[in-house]
């Protein structure tokens, strides 16, 4: 397994240079690119921006593990107002083309929020037949789709179960589930999760996530490796089961309050015992 | 055209008949796949389950039964099995020196003491397959992680450990899981037959609809072809 951060947790103040410099003396292979987060990836970019962005990875000796946004909470493709689904389509498939000019084959996608105004069914519908036009695209593109399991904040697509369902109803190959292990709070178990979607993941996030605290204020749930509430032997196990080889990928929401580069050097070690079980 | 394995199903059951609607009757009656499951034990039902969708994919007919079948069969599979009576064994006996493969999921686990050793017994007479009872502390205490059986054969694959761990010696035969260092699954020739033997159960994970557990299902009926 190969280990990757965000490059929205790159400190304020820092360039993407100096961010790219210290994931790598930090111990990471590779760069999850997240677009819509910092000021150098944006849907304005240009594609000699974006590959310019590509060969300073590249010189850093980095890869990029897959390629994410921020945009979705805002322009979701499980949207009722054609203008603001067009608009995630639009995201996606910008994801999906500089997921290619930064020769990696997965993208993160939150499909689908649920609210009082957008109920549950119509955008359990939505999304399907959404991702089963963009399964195309990507397929076309070879990059494959990971739709995030964002269980709380999304309010969709609550058990493992239900949504090995919704992949099999959207039936493209191309699109799989972008696992975070964080994500899933007191509705279940991360290593469940492994077991019954283990074929279909295409790229893991990494968080601890401590239960029974809800969203307060602006508290997070979610903490660094080993504060929270996973089982990370079972979920090591679980991911000896299913055989995953593929990109770790550090997801830290709490940030540290000081001494903001130690934070990707921890993360780095914690999840070497992560990968190595000794836990 | 009859193929040779045809032949010998309905020479086994007593006469050779010429290819006629009676024999063509006949074969269908025979099936050559059975699930033997007592159905007044719920965790045998919830393996037999699993088992039937195991064999449900590979398309080939078989049949659900409460007894060892006394039709010369290919397969047979007891689903979390308990002590059987002596005819039943005589009969697994007579099965496997005729060439069928058998599966023995063992039913020891959540056995009460005696119970557990009625049934080892049972395997070392039937089988002669010697198994040490399960160690005094329970193999996953409650707040534990998840622990699994690691087969290597025919998949390499691991399947979540279900009940209590059974030791299993392996003299005589060839390990195909172990479970925590120790030994839980083998395959044994037995006259012209062979005995998969699995002391942790694996029905409940194909009713679970756990992927591994179909695949390495899928090879154990496909060896069972070869035999």
């Amino acid at each position: 397994m190969k280990k990757s951060i965000g490059d929205n947790i790159i400190p304020k103040g820092m360039s993407f240079e100096q961010g790219l410099h210290l994931v790598k003396r930090a111990g990471y292979d590779g760069i999850e690119m997240w677009l819509g987060a910092q000021p150098w990836f944006q849907m304005k970019t240009s594609d000699a921006e974006a590959r310019d962005l590509y060969r300073k990875i590249r010189d850093a000796g980095l890869l990029v593990s897959n390629v994410s946004n921020s945009l979705d909470w805002d322009e979701n493709i499980c949207a009722r107002d054609p203008r603001v689904q067009q608009a995630a389509f639009r995201h996606i498939e910008r994801q999906l083309e500089t997921a290619r000019m930064f020769e990696t084959d997965a993208i993160l996608v939150v499909a689908g929020v649920v609210t009082e105004e957008n109920p549950y069914n119509e955008v359990y519908g939505r999304c399907r037949d959404a991702l089963q036009m963009l399964g195309g695209k990507a397929a076309s593109a070879k990059v494959k789709i990971g739709i995030e399991n964002c269980n709380s904040e999304q309010r969709f697509l609550l058990s493992p179960r239900e949504f090995s369902k919704f992949l099999d109803e959207v039936n493209s190959q191309w699109v799989g589930i972008h696992l975070d292990v964080g994500n899933i709070h007191d509705d279940g178990f991360a290593e469940q999760w492994i077991e019954i979607t283990g074929p279909r993941i295409t790229r893991i996030h990494l968080k601890d996530v401590l239960k029974h605290r809800g969203r307060c204020g602006n508290q997070s749930v979610y903490t660094n490796l080993f504060l929270g509430d996973n089982n990370w032997v079972a979920i090591h196990n679980a991911l000896q089961k299913v055989k995953y080889d593929g990109w770790l990928i550090a997801e830290m929401e709490s940030r540290y309050h000081y001494a903001a580069d130690q934070q990707f050097f921890d993360t780095a070690v914690a999840m070497d015992r992560v990968i190595s079980g000794r836990l | 055209m009859l193929t040779r394995r045809q032949i010998l199903l309905i020479a086994a059951s007593g006469a050779l008949l010429p290819y006629t609607g009676l024999a063509a009757r006949e074969k269908r009656r025979q099936a050559a796949r059975w699930i033997v499951v007592d159905r007044r034990n719920s965790l045998a039902c919830e393996s037999a389950r699993g088992f039937q969708a195991a064999l449900r994919r590979t398309g080939e007919r078989f049949e659900v039964s409460d007894a060892v079948p006394l039709c010369r069969a290919e397969l047979i599979v007891l689903p979390f099995a308990g002590t059987l009576p002596q005819r039943q064994v005589s009969q697994l006996r007579s099965q496997l020196a005729s060439g069928c493969s058998v599966i023995f999921e063992s039913g020891a686990s959540f056995a009460s003491h005696d119970e557990k050793l009625r049934q080892r017994m049972m395997w070392r007479q039937a089988f002669g397959i010697h198994a040490d009872l399960p160690p005094s502390a329970p193999a996953c205490p409650v707040g534990d992680p998840p622990d699994y059986v690691r087969y290597h054969w025919p998949a390499d694959v691991q399947i979540r450990h279900f009940g209590e761990f059974f030791p299993v010696d392996i003299s005589g035969a060839e390990e195909i899981a172990i479970y925590r260092e120790g030994t839980v699954a083998i395959r044994k020739r037995i006259g012209g037959g062979e005995l998969l033997f699995l002391s942790s159960p694996l029905g409940p994970m194909l009713a679970a609809e756990d992927h591994q557990a179909a695949e390495l299902t899928a090879g154990m009926i496909q060896h069972s072809m070869s035999i």
